[in-house]
This record gives C-alpha cells, sequence and structure tokens, in this order.
C-alpha cells in the first residue's frame, strides 16, 4: 500500500484553513466561474419581468415586445463580452470550465430560438416559455453543482424545477406570474451569481 | 489553541503542497501541469513526486494527451479525492471550532 511521506508541515489548523481558502479562490477564478454571467442575467431577467408586469397592468406603456428585445440584446452583447476577458489559450483545456459553459450556452440558444419563434409565428404562450426557461435553468444549474462541487446550487437547480411543477399544473396564465418569475430571477439567478462572486474575493 | 485529532487527519493531504493542489482542484476540478505548477511555485519534479502520491491513493487522476501538437497533462479531481477533501477540511474546522465549513 502507498504510504504517506513524511513531509506533512507544521500544524496550524488556522493557517491551513486560510491556505485552503485562498488556494479554492484562485481554483474558481481559474474555472473562470466568477458568477458575473449570474449577475448580469439575473438583474436583466429581473428588471424585465417587473417592467414587463408594469407594462400589463398598465403602469407603463405596451412596451413588451421591444423589452424584450432590448434584453435579449444587452444580455447577449454583456455575455459575449465577460466571455472574451475568460478567453485563455488553447493550451489549458478544463473540462469543467467546458460543461458549465455549454450548459448556459445551450440555454441561451434554447431561449433565443423560442423567442424568435414565437415572433416570427406572432404565437407567444407565456405558460409554455415560462416552463422553457424554468426547466433548463434547472438543468443548467444542476449542471453547475456536479462540475464545480457547489452542492448549495442543487437547492437552486430544485428551485427552479418546483416553479416549473406549479406552472405545469396552471390551468391559466396569471399576470402575477410575471412578478413570480422576477423574484425567482433575483433569488435564483442573481443571488446564485452574487454567492459565486463572494466565494472568489473571499474564499471562503 | 485544541491540537490536531490526528487519527482524523488525512496524511495524504496533510503535506503543504498536496493540500494546495486538493483546495485548487477541488474549486477548479482540473487543471493541465503547467498552471498547476505555476499557481503552486513548485518545480517540475516536486509537483509530480506530489501528484503521484494523490494518484496513487486515487485522488487525483492525470490524462496526457496533445493540445495542438503539444503534449498536456491533465490533473483531475476523482469522487474519491473530493470526499476525502471535504472530510480533511470538515476535520480541521471541527478542530477550531467552526460549523459547516
Amino acid at each position: 500500500m502507498t504510504q504517506p511521506d513524511n513531509t506533512s508541515h507544521k500544524h496550524n489548523p488556522e493557517a491551513d484553513l486560510a491556505l485552503i481558502r485562498s488556494m479554492m479562490a484562485a481554483g474558481r477564478r481559474r474555472a473562470g466561474v466568477d458568477g458575473a454571467h449570474l449577475i448580469l442575467w439575473g438583474f436583466l431577467l429581473m428588471a424585465t419581468f417587473f417592467i414587463q408586469y408594469a407594462s400589463v397592468v398598465g403602469y407603463l406603456p405596451p412596451i413588451q415586445s421591444i423589452l424584450w428585445g432590448v434584453t435579449i440584446i444587452i444580455g447577449w452583447s454583456g455575455s459575449m463580452i465577460l466571455g472574451r476577458k475568460m478567453e485563455r489559450s488553447p493550451q489549458e483545456s478544463n473540462p469543467a470550465l467546458t460543461a458549465y459553459v455549454s450548459a448556459w450556452l445551450a440555454v441561451g440558444i434554447t431561449m433565443l430560438l423560442h423567442f424568435t419563434t414565437s415572433l416570427l409565428t406572432q404565437n407567444f404562450d407565456p405558460r409554455a416559455s415560462t416552463m422553457l426557461s424554468t426547466g433548463v435553468f434547472g438543468v443548467a444549474f444542476f449542471v453547475m453543482a456536479q462540475v464545480l462541487g457547489l452542492r448549495p446550487f442543487l437547492l437552486v437547480a430544485a428551485g427552479w424545477w418546483l416553479i416549473l411543477a406549479y406552472v405545469v399544473q396552471l390551468t391559466r396564465y396569471p399576470v402575477e406570474m410575471l412578478l413570480v418569475m422576477g423574484v425567482a430571477c433575483g433569488a435564483l439567478i442573481l443571488v446564485p451569481g452574487l454567492f459565486l462572486r463572494r466565494l472568489n474575493t473571499t474564499g471562503q | 489553541m485544541a491540537g490536531y485529532n490526528y487519527r482524523a487527519i488525512d496524511d495524504f493531504i496533510h503535506s503543504r503542497v498536496r493540500l494546495m493542489i486538493m483546495s485548487f482542484l477541488a474549486a477548479a476540478r482540473s487543471a493541465d501541469f503547467t498552471l498547476l505548477k505555476k499557481q503552486l511555485e513548485v518545480s517540475d519534479g516536486n509537483l509530480s513526486t506530489h501528484l503521484k502520491k494523490l494518484e496513487d491513493v486515487g485522488y487525483v487522476a492525470q490524462t496526457k494527451s496533445f493540445i495542438d501538437k503539444k503534449p498536456q497533462t491533465l490533473i483531475a479531481i476523482t469522487e474519491k479525492g473530493d470526499q476525502a477533501f471535504k472530510d480533511y477540511v470538515e476535520s480541521l474546522a471541527s478542530t477550531i471550532g467552526i460549523k459547516g465549513s
């Protein structure tokens, strides 16, 4: 059997925990997962749902179609800018980062195709849209939890799937669901993004 | 300050370099050899020795491949290594009275 060597350093639990924190923070930065995309999209989607609600109930003029177009343009442009910042040498490969980026890219493409199809066919079904988005958000957070070893993100995935289950059993789609989705985007995208940012800066 | 509970400490992780490797990989999940060497500021030989020990107990896995015709060694933390690292951090945290590290 392999034996441990005798190079164990001087015992100091506090110093060891500090070392672990700083190395884990470096590891997360290396993975390129700093929460910036989640903060961007979480804030953007939360704001869009609240503005849409205000527009639907008459507090604002009817701007829903323009609103989502602007959201998609800002979101994708921001994502591309953030993506360029985290671009690294092709010499480096990181399966975890690839899985993370692929999961969110799949979410983005799925939602973009859905909205484009809805616009082209002039047949927008908010219930189907909510079911699709909550389902793919849940999958993306599930993938993040697995590949980054972040167990709290399993709860975030479960949160999205709970909303999905709730929407599935609705017989009609109330306008208040826009508020629910706004709050959900804040709590289940923006907050996890801030959590990741905090992990990167404090290493806790 | 309370001392370590030596029986609960994983000797395979409890070396400064290996602790750094495991901490880094626990967050990054994988990294190539050159990056790890740069991050840890250790020599090729030193890193190889510590990686071999971790690989022998199944805490990390090394995969050799070619990217743009250049050799690359990718080091990834395994499930067993992930669990061992979590247990290590738990026992360390409990030593100084931190719950749910």
